[in-house]
This record gives structure tokens, C-alpha cells and sequence, in this order.
């Protein structure tokens, strides 16, 4: 049978509450599987599996009461910081859309979602850096560094942001795994972490590399420029942890949260 | 309430609910989605602690969120069940004197 009711049904208690997308996650989760077995038990009653459906939705009482009951459970700081704001929304918009145009598809392989996540975000790097490169030419006469210097910066950047697209999607599927996996290791996770500042620390080496091609005689990485790299690389590991676990939010939001695996 | 049905051992939503039903003898029927809040602000105060149960359980379906109850929700619970005998000998009293 397809559940699709009781996933109405959650949507309608949960997607307007102001809360985090995990604490949402977690009440629909929470209330699917409560649903699922109000539905064996009602089975158990009476064989007519949509009529047990209907019986199991009514069981939870009203739906308006039960978002109210769930919004007041979310602490107030919370509520308030996920208050939808009317201009947020043209943003929201814009993250839904950037979130579906670089998230890996269904039966799409890692390799395949890495090249795809590259080739766009390299392409959408290089128009802009040849915009850039056009309208600072047309307002100044002269620009302020050499032509070869410019378009080693222009490819390097381009260099830096490929390599990075393809290594952490991989990267990112990899720590997903890790954490989905039944036998977890926290040494593992926690190599995937430390991993991921590397990644960081390479590329920031890789991308002064390529610009010292074009100028051998000038240290371009300065001492003060090594805080700057450990810094930027000690983003990589949370944003990869949160990465991972939207993904595999992502994979059981798909599932319906398991609830057509309970049919 | 919710807190002593979580005082002999940990449970799911759903089986916190059968434990409330079977404790009341019939005479308790709750509106089953009620639960959850009053689950979520437990949790929150750090009476009871949520944990979802692992895939290693081989069960189908939606994972279930286990609760079990904190050391402060024990003394939470004994200080209400306090309050409680308190109340009701208070009350008894009264309704008894009047009778």
C-alpha cells in the first residue's frame, strides 16, 4: 500500500513549524514511525489497510493542535531564528534551487555526481571571472596587474575550485557512508575530518603554486598567509560533518522515512 | 506521568503511550499525537534522554527515537510524586471532613 497519506499527514503537522531543519527531520521521523505502528496495530483489528490508514491518522488527534503542540516544544531562540522573514524567502528560494542543482541524484554514482557538481561549478566560476576581467578593462585604460598575471590568477582559481568540486563530493559520500555504515568507526570519521582540513591546506598550496609560475622572484605565501590557511581548513571538517548528515536526511526524507518500507 | 512510565525501563512514543493506557485500566484514552511535545520539552529540561534506536535492530520501517529517564528526572519524578501525596491527602482531608 503507499503511504503517501502519512506523509501528508506529517508535512501538514511539521513543514510550517519554525525550527531547525534536523529538529523537523527528527519529528517527522519520530512521527512516522508512531504512525506506522498505529497502522500494524489497527491492521491487526481489521484487514482493510486504508481504513486502518485513516483510523492511525485519527489516532494522533487534530493535526492544527498537534503543529501547535510542536512548535511550543521548540525552545524560543529557535523559534525565532528560523522566523521566515519576507525578503529571506527570494534567498530560501535561491538555496532550494542551488541545493538541487548541485545534490546527488538518486541512482546518480559519486564519480559522475562529482564531475556534474565540477563542470558546473567551474563553468559558473569562469563567466563570472570573464565579466570581471571585461568590465574592469572597460572602466580602467590599463589594468593594475599584467595580462599574464591576471589569467594566471583566473586559472588558478579555476584549477583550486575544480579540484575541491571533485574531492569533496567524494570526500562527503565517503564520511556518509561511514556514518550509515553498522560497524562505525570513530577513527575513520574522524580521519574523513582531519582529511578534509588537508584538502584545505593542499589547495590553498595549490593555488599560490600556480600564480608563483608567473612570478618565481616574490614569496607569494608569506608567513602571516599560514594562520590564514589553518583557519579557512578548520571550516572543512564541521561543514563536511553537516554535509553528511544532510545527505543521509536527505536519502530517509526521500524513503518517506521509511514509512513505505513498513507497508 | 510520562516520566514514571519511563521509570521501570526505556521506551518508544508508542510504547510510552501503551504503558500510560495500560496504567489507567481503560479509563485513560490520550490523543496519541499529544505525546510528543510533552516527549520533546522533557528532553529539552534533560529529564529524559532520546537516543534513535540502530539499524542493527533488523527492524523494517521508520527507526524509533528511545527514551530513557535522566538522574534529574528521577529526582524530578520523586519530588512530584511528592507534591502529589501531598496534594491528595490535602484534598482528601477536606473532602473527607465535608462528608
Amino acid at each position: 500500500m503507499n503511504l503517501q497519506l502519512f506523509i501528508d499527514c506529517i508535512e501538514q503537522a511539521v513543514s510550517l513549524i519554525r525550527a531547525s531543519g534536523t529538529r523537523k527531520d527528527r519529528m517527522r521521523e519520530e512521527l512516522a514511525a508512531h504512525l506506522a505502528a498505529s497502522w500494524e496495530e489497527e491492521r491487526r483489528r481489521d484487514d482493510d489497510a486504508p481504513a486502518a490508514a485513516q483510523r492511525a491518522i485519527g489516532r494522533l488527534g487534530d493535526l492544527g493542535e498537534l503543529s501547535r503542540g510542536l512548535q511550543e516544544s521548540v525552545p524560543r531562540l529557535e523559534q525565532w531564528l528560523f522566523t521566515p522573514l519576507p525578503f529571506m524567502r527570494h534567498i530560501d528560494a535561491m538555496d532550494r534551487a542551488l541545493g538541487r542543482a548541485l545534490s546527488r541524484r538518486d541512482p546518480e554514482i559519486p564519480w559522475r555526481h562529482a564531475a556534474r557538481v565540477t563542470l558546473r561549478m567551474t563553468s559558473a566560476i569562469a563567466v563570472t571571472e570573464v565579466i570581471v576581467i571585461l568590465v574592469t578593462t572597460s572602466i580602467q585604460a590599463r589594468p593594475h596587474s599584467p595580462w599574464p598575471t591576471i589569467l594566471l590568477w583566473a586559472i588558478a582559481s579555476l584549477v583550486v575550485t575544480a579540484a575541491g568540486c571533485i574531492i569533496f563530493p567524494l570526500l562527503s559520500e565517503a564520511m556518509t557512508r561511514a556514518l550509515q555504515s553498522p560497524n562505525r568507526s570513530r577513527l575513520r570519521e574522524a580521519l574523513y575530518l582531519a582529511l578534509s582540513s588537508i584538502v584545505v591546506i593542499g589547495l590553498g598550496l595549490g593555488f599560490v603554486l600556480i600564480v608563483s609560475l608567473g612570478n618565481p622572484q616574490d614569496i607569494l605565501f608569506s608567513r602571516s598567509d599560514w594562520p590564514r590557511l589553518l583557519v579557512a581548513s578548520l571550516f572543512a571538517p564541521p561543514t563536511l560533518g553537516f554535509a553528511a548528515r544532510d545527505s543521509i536526511a536527505r536519502q530517509r526524507g526521500r524513503s518517506g522515512w521509511g514509512i513505505n518500507s513498513s507497508s | 506521568m510520562v516520566l514514571a512510565s519511563l521509570e521501570r525501563s526505556e521506551a518508544h512514543g508508542f510504547e510510552v503511550l501503551r504503558r500510560l493506557e495500560d496504567l489507567g485500566c481503560g479509563s485513560l484514552t490520550l490523543k496519541e499525537g499529544t505525546l510528543y511535545p510533552v516527549l520533546y520539552r522533557l528532553e529539552e529540561a534533560g529529564l529524559i534522554r532520546g537516543e534513535w534506536e540502530g539499524d542493527s535492530e533488523g527492524r523494517r520501517g521508520p527507526r524509533r527515537r528511545i527514551y530513557r529517564l535522566t538522574e534529574k528526572g528521577r529526582r524530578e519524578l520523586a519530588q512530584r510524586r511528592e507534591d502529589w501525596s501531598h496534594f491528595v491527602s490535602v484534598v482528601g482531608r477536606i473532602l473527607g471532613a465535608q462528608a
